[in-house]
């Protein structure tokens, strides 16, 4: 968009929002009678003016620490606006059908040569978008591996610029089942032939854990060449909490994503949702199709009526359905069912009675454990029917019919199970074993013990059984947010109970722990969390003081304390020094009483090594290493006694690693590398038969770890196949996980790491290969998401690093272009962080030393000296930066280059050229100086940047030294005393 | 930066707001630095002391830096509103400074990548928003930069749309209109930059 388009768009803007929202599409008529991109673009932003709430910028200028109010808007575009459109990569042609849950158009991929037409639904405004998004993007993997020829595939998904998901999915030119069969007048065979290849689908995804919630022949295209589709495989899940199911079946918000008319009665009631519901769902579709009618429908329209029936009401044998419908044909005259099936009713009938009869009731009884336990036991089922073999399926008991009667009307509160099975929906769907039995106490009534039983078992056991389930965030999630509301009622009414204030507390603490997990980003909820972490704390500190002698209390608070201090600190927030404080006050007096349980001294290991990372964010770093020295030492000793417990391995691999870190800090490679070597050792022990992806992510972590203080050390060959090793292990994450940043930006990290070892062992062209690919990979972090403040920063460091390469390889022009965006971007962080201002430092060097060579020596000063202006109040703080130190050095050197060089251009005779050589002596004696204060240097700096050395340094005051000598006089300069030829403070 | 503001620089700005209010272009450069050291002075302690259940309200840190630097009756109203026209901008840079310090990773051995305990995961920074309004503001800028700086001066300084008509020199029902606008681009530009 242009300025001057701009403003003749807010000219008719401006009028629109004047008038009537009903007046607006005649006077756009007008306004923009001979531009239809105008009357595009004003409507896009006339359609934001019904999404924005009043509260969008206005009001005082609120700033949650954490987030701003989301700018997101929920409602749905009005669908005209939708044709034409590109989404994401997609250009929507037309609208082809409306779903379940919105609009279906037909779309082809945009950046496609070959301009595949694709399926993408529109998910209908009303819910979170966020959440919805967030579901699938968990789900997606496992839905997009769903490759079966009777599955419509999914290819993509995501939100459109207004926030709004969709979904892209094969393009399936096709009718509805039912449509299909009886406008060719299928036989009953051929009806089932079809019916089993749909079988065969949902088989295929049960095999894969994947239920799909919502089978109805709306959902099954048949195509031209007889092959059914099923299309939405785990949309209703995607979509479960949020939305009321619209279009052609009626609608019941309690439902949810349920249709009624073929949902289970345990998706009716709200209970656990298993393989056994879509078998029963198939056979809701088997039943219509056999008969031409619903199990149901004849006893009520209504949600209410059709939801109480397939509770409560056996269905009709379909053969006593085919028999009633022909009697009321020849009473009525009307048109029959059978006739679709090309026969006669009384041939349907008796083809239906006994085996289909059987086989169809069998798949729709009330009890899921008395169906079919699979698709594939009711497709087997058919095909014995088919093959003339006694079938599974028979008729129900007269006894269980009795007893089934009794329960109905002794029950009688099915109204009652579908409000409370309702708040359990949610949760409940995912978790498809029969863990859960303790959630469905809700179900009797909702007393408070049961509330009370439920949040725990909510909290701690559903969660955990679910917790390493691929794809379970969205149900934690949810899960989190029933419990706070549970969790909040109860609190009120807890003071006095001690236990209850256990649970709580315990409850808060945990709840708050999953709201600040980063590994499952669309839980991060960091000022949520924090909350919930500080109830925690109070409840505790309440109940210390209700029962102060009690260690096991008191060790609770302590955890409370350190999870508070640990947030605090990654929040960015203060106060977590106290709370670490606190914690570590309780711990030791209870040690001092004698106490010396396994859970007290890893509590005391993980305080001290929150202390050291709390001590290292200060700059604290002897006190750093001293304190995750602690840490290690308490878990070795435990790990002696335990030599099993994997958490004490796993505490001991960290203790080691991050002891190594901490030494490298302190320059003490040598040692920290036998270290990170043992860490590393135990780290792969562990992932061998542990594959989640916290423990692989570590692995890589320590790994790249352990390859950056290999490269400081000089070792580039040694640095480069760590860091492939850790690439190793974070690619195939990071592809799995596409839109998980911080996996995208380890995977970027480890390029630009492999890129920074390849230039140092000269091979400049692989080098600069891996620099853009990590470039890439950061810009299209950016590109998904402008504000993510990680790549930009990440961005500058690898152009720095790409720039040297470029200049080492004498693309000198493109090496400075690339220095200056690094070092703007650096500088566009706007952030006065240290460490990074001393990156943009280290780029201005680097610029100077390159436009140096080329005997810009005017410019190249400017550079040193812009490097020396943000670089040396950092290396003259208390403690130095150590990045700046660096900076300082090689500007130094820089300054002092440039000078030696000046006084080789002057003649032998000239008196100038003492002084140029005098001058340069004072550069590098400084330069040399500031090497001093760096403990052990590295080859690179410890962000991996290019760097001098000392060894050039003092070369070069030896050259002055022995310049100055020739020319016949002291090169002490007024300002600087050292003795000549050694840095000022390496005695 | 003293824990308390010496009287001298109270009474700079008071000379500097109304030097500036008779046209003097210059002094409102003086101004800058001056309000914005007491800006951040403000935000920090405000941080420190967890206010608000950790909401930082823009505006309200400005009152203070006002009541601060120039007093509650030492100056007229259009110093007052001159004070806050600077103190939109340096708000906005404040502010976003903030979210984005603390959203930038570091890389390297100062990060804590590994974490002892178990439970413990390091919470998703989430103050992405500002950014992608501040963001936002800099794209609006480049179409039109005087409705940008309504945006800056309504939404970071908390002026009226009289206030912000006075500073600009314009009408208040073209503040108005402009505003309205502004709205709806920004809502639609940042959609934009949340969407992946």
């Amino acid at each position: 968009m242009t300025p001057e388009r701009w403003q003749e768009i807010k000219v008719v803007l401006d009028g629109a929002l004047e008038i009537e929202r009903n007046d607006r599409a005649a006077f756009l008529d007008r306004a923009c009678a001979h531009d239809a991109s105008l009357r595009h673009e004003v409507e896009v932003l006339l359609a934001a003016d019904e999404q924005i709430g009043t509260a969008f910028l206005n009001g005082p200028g609120n700033f949650e620490l954490t987030t701003v109010e989301s700018p997101i808007g929920n409602a749905t575009k009005p669908t005209d606006l939708w044709i034409g459109r590109r989404i994401g990569p997609y250009k929507i042609v037309e609208r082809i059908g409306v779903g379940g849950f919105g609009e279906v158009y037909r779309a082809f991929r945009a950046d496609d040569q070959y301009r595949k037409e694709v399926a993408l639904k529109v998910v209908r405004g009303g819910q979170d978008s966020g959440f919805v998004f967030s579901r699938f993007k968990n789900e997606r993997q496992i839905l997009a591996n769903l490759d079966h020829p009777n599955i419509a595939r999914l290819h993509d998904g995501g939100t459109a610029e207004d926030g709004v998901p969709y979904f892209v999915m094969e393009l399936i030119d096709g009718q509805p089942l039912d449509q299909y069969c009886n406008r060719r007048q299928l036989s009953v065979t051929e009806r089932l032939s079809l019916f089993l290849q749909v079988c065969s689908a949902v088989q295929y995804a049960h095999q894969r854990l994947i239920i799909h919630r919502d089978i109805k022949p709306s959902n099954i295209l048949v195509t031209s060449d007889g092959t059914p589709k099923l299309l939405d495989f785990g949309i209703a899940k995607l979509l479960d909490p949020e939305i009321s199911t619209e279009g052609p079946e009626p609608t019941l918000t309690v439902f949810r994503a349920l249709t009624p008319g073929y949902a289970s009665p345990e998706q009716v009631k709200g209970d656990p949702i298993t393989t056994a519901s879509d078998v029963y769902s198939l056979g809701v579709v088997l039943y219509e199709l056999l008969t031409g009618e619903h199990p149901y429908r004849q006893l009520g329209t209504t949600p209410q009526q059709i939801a109480l029936a397939v509770c409560e009401v056996e269905p009709e044998k379909p053969s006593t359905v085919v028999r009633r419908m022909e009697t009321n044909r020849d009473s009525r005259g009307s048109s029959s069912v059978p006739e679709s099936f090309g026969s006669s009713a009384e041939k349907l009938r008796k083809r239906l009675r006994g085996d289909l009869d059987n086989i169809v009731l069998m798949a729709l009884r009330k009890e899921p454990q008395r169906r079919y336990a699979s698709a594939e036991q009711f497709a087997e089922d058919i095909r014995r029917h088919l093959g003339s073999l006694p079938v599974v399926a028979r008729t129900d008991t007269f006894g269980y019919r009795t007893s089934k009667f009794i329960t109905r009307h002794k029950a009688g509160v099915t109204a009652t199970i579908i409000v409370a099975g309702t708040v359990l929906a949610g949760l409940a769907v995912t978790l498809h074993e029969g863990r859960i039995a303790r959630a469905q106490q809700i179900r009797a009534e909702r007393r408070f013990d049961d509330v009370r039983r439920l949040a725990n078992s909510l909290i701690f056991e559903i969660h955990d059984s679910i917790e390493t389930m691929p794809g379970a965030t969205p149900t934690r999630k949810l899960l989190l947010e029933r419990a706070l509301e549970y969790l909040d009622s109860l609190a009120k009414e807890s003071s006095g109970d001690v236990s209850l204030q256990r649970e709580l507390a315990a409850a808060y603490l945990r709840i708050g722990l999953l709201q600040g997990s980063t590994l499952d980003a669309s839980l991060g909820q960091p000022h949520d969390a924090l909350a919930s972490v500080k109830k925690a704390v109070a409840i505790r500190e309440a109940v210390v003081t209700a029962e102060p002698n009690n260690a096991s209390d008191q060790l609770d608070l302590a955890i409370a304390h350190h999870t508070l201090a640990r947030m605090l600190d990654s929040a960015g927030q203060p106060g977590a020094r106290e709370q670490a404080d606190q914690a570590l006050v309780i711990t030791e007096r209870l040690v001092k009483a004698g106490n010396t349980s396994l859970e007290l001294l890893r509590e005391r290991s993980i305080e001290y090594e929150l202390l050291s990372d709390l001590q290292n964010g200060a700059a604290e770093q002897a006190s750093a290493l001293d304190s995750i020295k602690k840490s290690l030492a308490i878990n070795q000793e435990l790990l002696q006694i335990n030599p099993q417990d994997r958490r004490l391995q796993r505490g001991v691999a960290i203790g080691n690693v991050k002891v190594a870190n901490a030494l490298v800090e302190m320059g003490s490679r040598a040692e920290a590398l036998q270290l990170f070597q043992s860490g590393l050792d135990l780290f792969t022990s562990l992932v061998k038969d542990q594959t989640d992806a916290r423990s692989r992510r570590e692995l890589a972590v320590a790994t790249a770890f352990q390859a950056n203080a290999l490269r400081m050390n000089g070792d580039a060959t040694g640095a480069l196949a760590a860091h492939e090793r850790a690439l190793a292990i974070i690619e195939p994450m990071a592809g799995a996980d596409p839109q998980n940043a911080t996996l995208q930006l380890d995977h970027a990290g480890a390029y630009s790491s492999i890129g920074t070892d390849l230039a140092m062992i000269g091979r400049y062209a692989d080098g600069q290969a891996a620099q853009r690919r990590a470039i890439q990979i950061y810009e299209e972090v950016l590109a998904r998401n402008h504000s993510d403040q990680a790549a930009p920063h990440y961005i500058g460091t690898d152009e720095i690093c790409l720039g040297e390469a470029l200049a080492k390889t004498g693309k000198t022009q493109e090496a400075l272009e690339t220095y200056r965006k690094g070092i703007a971007r650096l500088d566009s962080q706007g952030d006065d962080d240290p460490d990074i201002r001393s990156e943009a430092a280290t780029g201005y060097v680097r610029l100077g030393r390159v436009l140096a060579k080329l005997g810009r020596t005017q410019e190249a000063a400017d550079e040193y000296r812009k490097a020396l202006a943000i670089a040396e109040p950092l290396a003259g703080a208390k403690p130095p930066n150590l990045r700046a130190l660096y900076a300082v050095a090689d500007a130094d050197f820089g300054m002092g280059e440039l000078s030696t060089m000046a006084a080789a251009n002057l003649s032998a005779t000239s008196v100038g050229r003492r002084q140029r050589w005098a001058e340069g002596h004072d550069w590098y004696s400084k330069s040399a100086a500031a090497w001093g204060k760096i403990p052990n240097p590295g080859a690179v700096t410890p962000s991996g940047l290019p760097c001098g050395s000392l060894a050039e340094v003092i070369r070069a005051i030896a050259r002055c030294n022995a310049v100055l000598a020739k020319l016949g006089s002291s090169p002490t300069s007024a300002s600087n005393a050292d003795s000549p030829g050694l840095p000022a403070n390496r005695k | 930066m003293g824990c308390s503001l010496s009287s001298d620089s109270s009474n700079q700005v008071t000379v500097l707001l109304a030097r500036w209010n008779q046209g003097e272009a210059a002094a409102r450069e003086a101004l800058v630095p001056l309000v914005y050291e007491e800006l951040r002075r403000v935000a920090r302690k405000c941080l420190a002391a967890q206010h608000h259940d950790h909401t930082l309200q823009s505006t309200a840190l400005v009152h203070e830096a006002y009541l601060r630097l120039v007093g509650r009756d030492s100056v007229h109203w259009q110093s007052r509103v001159h004070f806050f026209a600077v103190a939109a901008r340096l708000m906005r840079g404040i502010l976003v400074d903030h979210a984005r310090k603390r959203s930038a990773a570091k890389r390297g051995g100062g990060a804590v990548t590994l974490v002892l305990d178990e439970e413990v995961t390091l919470p998703k920074k989430n103050e992405l928003n500002l950014v992608a309004l501040d963001h936002a503001l800099t794209c609006l800028a480049g179409l039109d930069s005087r409705q940008s700086q309504i945006v800056e001066l309504r939404f970071f300084g908390g002026l009226s749309i009289e206030d912000v008509a006075h500073v600009l020199g314009i009408s208040p029902a073209t503040v108005k209109r402009e505003w309205a606008t502004a709205r709806l681009w920004l809502h639609n530009a940042m959609g934009e930059s949340a969407a992946i």
